[in-house]
């Protein structure tokens, strides 16, 4: 099946079955591998990207049904703007294994851009807190993560 | 920059860009899928195999244990764990056959298709079914362990009370967010290569040699980034390395093996289930005559680590406090289950959960505050631990225990009414500690090498085994490095744990990487030093003594006045020599004497010590608990890196929460019932709090600048302060973790009906008796 | 036997006629499939009884969206959780809906999973079902040979996650007639933990008061039974009565006559019992907050 879409700015234009999860169209045929796969049941969060500006779960998205979707993936977020939430990040110590990490960051950034669009203050830790419970994390006990959220926030609103 | 700093993690920028190179993102050109056909019976032989037509068996390879060139066998303490079942299984899952393939679904379908007939043989599953049966069967469980210290029957008679407890926990899965996989290959010299996440390259490396029959220098292990482990990467992957290694093998190319989720869960280690019982004589002020402790592990089907598991727990047993007399009597025993292996503690949060339950059950009896009783029994410099052992080195049980207690509110919580709000409060005390290092004269055995080596362009490379799981070996490594030396931090570097460069440093276990492999990095680095000092005073005239490391200079140390850069200086030291490496042992403390029979003596070369205070509410309307507050306080002796052993105190706790409140293993004749996220709950975002964390810091004397251990220290505190919380809260005792709303429903309504039994029988008994007593 | 991905075909209708075309010509050949939250992780697990194909109705745009009529709110089969969740009409007249959404796994679920298919799919822990029990629902079918046809809520679902849909139709929208002033509606769930969770009890409760009096009332509960349940004799215990938090233990009794609940890995029946009692008594303490 022909699905055409945009990652991280390019178009790409692929034959595949459209059942195919999208996460295994980034990881193997697109050779996209900072997308992780922790459980492939949308419990963990690890393989969350962006579509259309929404975060979702790649290992449940049958890839026929991003036709024409743009897609942002870790490799993405800083061109997209995210860098200072990366920055803090590596700063606070909010990576341990990187396991997580990619799809942390993916969720953090959409739960900035929604702050954005509602005018809501993004500086608030139980936001954060709600805004990542679709994020599993068994390193750190996310306390690091979500003081790196809060920074990274703060960095992006200036 | 220096020890003591939070400098940001040298692998961050990459992880974080999502370029850090898990095993599952590497794709060797042409390589095939790995899929493992299991057991689906917990005992019994194997009667018939059989390849149903309609998979096209000629597409795949199939291997079995008559394929395996070697001893059918994955080495450890013990030699009983076998690689592949042949023709006998023992637990649910066990591996029988290993499948590989092209395409990675089709090859998981080829390995479901396969038909097994079994003979089905009786199987014991419960830790229970194992003590009633004295359960022996099959293979030899490990011999018991016992610690006797004192006269116990003096001990008791002194008691005006003797408290009993008996505390139960079951399984607890790491779930690392990395599963368990290996790439493996053979080489045109008949050298086999795996790249796999893993803790232990050397322990890999042992059981390639004995499956292949091969020698150190044809069996290469390389550790790959690791996505999380918490010692369950400690000794499954070396089975998992030898089934890629022979799929490999038969396939004639690149074979990767990474299990699912699903899979994971079902088919690799776990905590080991424990039931311990504590006896403890107390006098009315609260201090104790003398313990008796009763500790049961429930090891599964193979022995993997469960003597050492069973001794650390013995050894911890008695938790931080001083007892006249005391008794530990500790046993594995076998089940036809999974086998269970390390996981972060090993033994110590199981003794954990029971010594501190155990002693708000005393402070209940009594009628005194937990943290009274902790006070009035804790161990001090000068006293002599359990094992004999006298604590030379500072002992902060009381000051971690004051500060966690300061920061936490503790005091004012105690006070307060327990309903606020239409919410239950509550707030409960973990103290405990965690000796470093392998038990005994471990360390001497392992006589952990580290390599040091000065790059022609004057960078310093450490060579060792510790592999990097999160916890921050890369980083911490060159901070301890970069100190001795007195250079900059970015011009030192870890080298990737590949068993082809790499010497032989032990595993990335016992919380033993910072404490002794970083105490070699440290005696290295100054050793380094003294060699360049040595090497510039030859070049540049005068003795070693006038010379001094700098940044990224050789200067005067005199002056400081630059005299070359360490770059040229390296150069004209390869010119001269060919190469700068340098390797050294660790030498464990001559002075420690240790008895492993009688289990007697210097447990460890140093303890961590360690504080947690929870506070939960629990609603009446669904009796929901939840940790609102932790504060907690640890002794990690000089604290290397704060913003890492941070991470690793708060994700310990988490962990510890985890297995406090909600995570529990169901299991139906031997198989696990929950082998996903869906139902094995670990803790979100919103299920905890922010953690209040903060070190005293008492200097070892022989860690690396001081330094001890921190890795498992922080498992063992908050399950229990969880569930002393809740017993404050509610007035209910729970001793099974995890303490659910059911088990405490359950719990509550058994005391109300005790209750109404006991008034009953009151009232009866008066009437029967006729009023005589 | 699971069918890989790759073998299943995968029909994109772009439109409703389209989509309706397609389930009258494949029938059970094909899988209708909306966010994929439920249907991707069963075709995993090998619960799906290998489907030949799968009838996406993700970008059928005629399927989306939240209306607002003079009597009635439509939302479309396809409206994700995320944005009914975000919806200032449901706030305003279906609140516990609203309430729900929020709470139905985390954010990346929430963002992909449809009421539609949280109502096909027929879960008895369908976080959406106990508010459409007591709301009055009425679930909008289409096929091509018959055009519409409206099935009450209470009328859908006829056992363990069986349905009256047919195998040519297709749910397309879900009506919900605006309540009466003066109604409040609210939800609850308790799971093994606050987030990413599968509920181990859940209840709706709909109430208007005439004074302090509860002159009108709806109670349903989730996960106590195979489908989603209203309890009628709970019902008529609490209509007349002053509302007041204490209500919940006076009916418990035939509260729990009502309900069906099993021990399961997740939790007891025991559990469920008491907790359910328990939600009761939170709707109507939160009830009682709201009219001051």
């Amino acid at each position: 099946m022909k699905v055409a879409f945009t990652i991280n700015g390019r178009p790409h234009d692929l034959d595949v079955p459209g059942a195919r999860r999208l996460l295994d169209v980034l990881r193997e045929d697109l050779g996209l591998t900072g997308t992780k796969e922790g459980c492939g049941e949308g419990e963990c969060g690890a393989c969350s990207v962006l579509v259309d500006g929404e975060v979702v779960n790649a290992c449940l998205i049958p890839v026929a049904q991003v036709q024409g979707a743009d897609i942002v993936t870790v490799e993405g977020l800083e061109a997209a703007g995210g860098k200072p939430l990366q920055d803090a990040f590596v700063q606070l110590g909010a990576a341990q294994c990187g396991a997580c990490t990619p799809g942390m960051l993916m969720a953090a950034y959409a739960y900035y851009q929604a702050c954005a669009r509602t005018g809501e203050d993004p500086l608030d830790r139980d936001r954060i807190r709600a805004a990542l419970a679709g994020n599993l994390c068994r390193c750190t006990g996310y306390q690091k993560i979500i003081d790196a959220v809060w920074t990274g926030c703060e960095a992006l609103r200036r | 920059m220096s020890v003591g700093e939070s400098v940001a993690r040298k692998d961050g920028p990459d992880k974080v860009r999502g370029r850090t190179r898990f095993v599952d993102d590497y794709q060797p050109e042409g390589c095939w899928f790995g899929a493992t056909v299991r057991s689906a019976i917990p005992h019994g032989r194997i009667r018939q195999i059989r390849f149903p037509s309609e998979i096209p068996w000629d597409r795949f390879v199939v291997v079995g244990a008559g394929d395996i060139p070697g001893r059918n066998c994955v080495p450890f303490l013990t030699e009983d764990l076998v690689l592949l079942a042949d023709g006998y299984v023992r637990h649910v899952n066990e591996p029988i056959l290993l499948i590989a393939g092209p395409d990675r679904e089709a090859v998981h379908e080829a390995a479901r298709a396969v038909e097994i007939e079994y003979e089905p043989l009786p199987a014991i599953l419960t830790l229970d079914e194992a003590m009633a049966a004295g359960s022996t069967e099959g293979c030899a469980v490990p011999r018991p362990i016992s610690i006797v210290r004192g006269d116990l029957d003096e001990g008791f008679a002194q008691a005006d009370l003797v408290v009993e407890g008996t505390y139960e926990v079951g399984h607890q899965e790491h779930v690392y967010l990395e599963t368990n996989g290996f790439i493996a290959w053979w080489e045109p010299d008949g050298q086999v290569a795996v790249r796999g996440s893993l803790q232990c390259p050397y322990y890999v490396q042992r059981a390639l040699k004995m499956v292949f029959d091969l020698p150190d220098d044809k069996v290469r292990v390389i550790a790959a980034p690791t996505g999380g482990a918490f010692g369950g990467k400690e000794d499954f992957p070396s089975m998992l390395a030898c089934h890629a290694a022979l799929l490999s093998r038969a396939a004639g190319r690149p074979v990767k093996v990474v299990y699912d989720r699903r899979e994971d869960f079902t088919s690799t280690t776990k905590r080991h289930p424990a039931r311990v019982h504590y006896r403890t004589g107390v006098r009315k002020d609260g201090t104790f005559t003398a313990c008796s402790v009763e500790f049961a592990l429930d090891g599964g089907a193979y022995i993997t680590m469960s003597p050492v598991v069973l001794s650390r727990g013995v050894i911890h047993a008695s938790g931080p406090y001083y007892y006249p007399a005391i008794e530990v009597r500790g046993r594995c025993y076998a089940t036809h289950t999974p086998p269970n292996g390390a996981f972060r503690g090993f033994g110590v949060p199981q003794a954990f959960f029971g010594i501190e339950r155990h002693v708000d059950r005393i402070a209940a009896r009594l009628g005194l505050d937990p943290l009274e009783v902790r006070r009035r029994n804790l161990l001090k410099q000068g006293m002599r631990t359990a094992t004999g052992q006298l604590l030379k080195e500072g002992v902060s049980a009381a000051e971690v225990l004051a500060d966690a207690v300061a920061r936490s509110g503790y005091e004012e919580a105690r006070r307060k009414p327990r309903l606020q709000d239409g919410v239950l409060h509550g707030v409960g005390i973990g103290l405990y500690m965690h000796g470093a290092g392998f038990t005994g004269s471990g360390e001497a055995r392992l006589k952990s090498l580290v390599g040091m080596r000065l790059t022609p362009d004057g960078r310093v490379e450490i060579l060792t085994a510790s592999t990097d799981m999160g916890q921050g070996t890369l980083t911490v490594f060159p901070q301890i490095a970069a100190r001795a030396m007195n250079v900059d931090f970015d011009r030192v570097f870890v080298a990737e744990p590949d068993t082809g460069r790499v010497p032989d440093s032990g595993p990335t276990v016992a919380s033993r990487t910072v404490t002794i492999v970083g105490r070699v990095v440290q005696q290295l680095g100054e050793d380094l030093a003294a060699r360049i000092r040595a090497f510039a005073a030859e070049q540049f005239g005068g003795d070693q003594e006038d010379y001094a490391l700098s940044g990224d200079s050789v200067v005067r140390n005199s002056s400081g006045e630059p005299v070359a850069s360490l770059a040229e200086v390296a150069s004209r030291m390869h010119e001269a020599w060919g190469d700068v490496y340098l390797e050294r042992g660790y030498r464990l403390n001559p002075e420690i004497r240790w008895d492993e029979a009688r289990h007697e003596g210097d447990a460890y070369p140093v303890f961590a010590w360690g504080c947690v205070v929870v506070e939960v509410t629990v609603d009446p309307d669904t009796l929901e608990i939840h940790p609102v507050r932790v504060t907690a306080s640890h002794d990690i002796g000089t604290v290397v890196n704060p913003t890492l052993a941070a991470g690793q105190i708060e994700g310990g706790i988490a962990q510890s929460i985890g297995y406090g409140l909600f995570e529990e293993v169901h299991w139906n004749a031997g198989e696990m019932l929950n082998p996903g996220f869906t139902n094995y709950i670990i803790p979100t975002t919103v299920d905890l709090p922010d953690m209040d964390v903060g070190f005293v810091e008492n200097p070892f004397s022989d860690g690396p600048f001081g330094a001890k251990g921190v890795g498992e220290l922080p498992m063992h505190g908050a399950a229990p302060a969880l569930a002393n919380a809740v017993a404050h809260a509610t007035g209910i005792e729970v001793d099974q973790l995890p303490v659910t709303p059911e088990r405490l429903l359950a719990a509550r309504l058994e005391q109300e009906q005790r209750d109404t039994w006991e008034a009953l029988g009151a009232r009866g008994g008066a009437e029967t008796r006729g009023g005589t007593k | 036997m699971n069918r890989p991905l790759a073998e299943i075909e995968f029909f994109t209708p772009a439109t409703l006629n389209e989509a309706l075309a397609l389930r009258d010509a494949e029938r059970s050949r094909a899988l209708p499939i909306a966010g994929g939250t439920d249907l991707m992780v069963l075709q995993r697990s090998g619960g799906l009884g290998a489907p030949r194909a799968f009838l996406s109705l993700w970008g059928v745009e005629d399927l989306r969206g939240i209306t607002l009529r003079e009597n009635r709110i439509e939302i479309g089969a396809t409206t994700t959780f995320a944005q009914i969740g975000r919806s200032p009409e449901i706030d305003r007249h279906v609140t516990a809906l609203g309430e729900a959404a929020r709470r139905v796994g985390a954010v990346q679920i929430q963002n992909r999973a449809t009421i539609g298919g949280n109502i096909v799919n027929g879960s008895p822990a369908g976080d959406s079902l106990p508010v459409l029990a007591v709301v009055n629902a009425t679930l909008v079918l289409a096929s091509k040979a018959r055009g519409l046809r409206k099935v009450p809520f209470e009328a859908f679902f006829t056992g363990y996650r069986q349905t009256v849909l047919q195998d040519d139709e297709l749910l397309v929208r879900i009506e919900i007639p605006l309540p009466p002033a003066d109604t409040w509606t609210g939800f609850e769930k308790v799971g093994s933990r606050r987030a990413q969770t599968i509920s181990k009890v859940m209840a709706a409760l709909r109430v208007r008061l005439e004074g302090d009096k509860i002159a009108d009332v709806a109670f349903a509960c989730g996960s106590v039974a195979p489908t989603v349940i209203r309890l009628p004799r709970t019902e008529a215990r609490l209509l007349g009565r002053p509302l007041s938090e204490h209500l919940a233990d006076e009916v418990a009794d035939t509260l729990n006559r009502e309900i069906v609940p099993i021990d399961d890995l997740r939790s007891t029946a025991a559990y469920r019992r008491f907790v359910s009692v328990g939600l009761l008594r939170r709707l109507l303490r939160r009830c009682a907050q709201a009219s001051g």
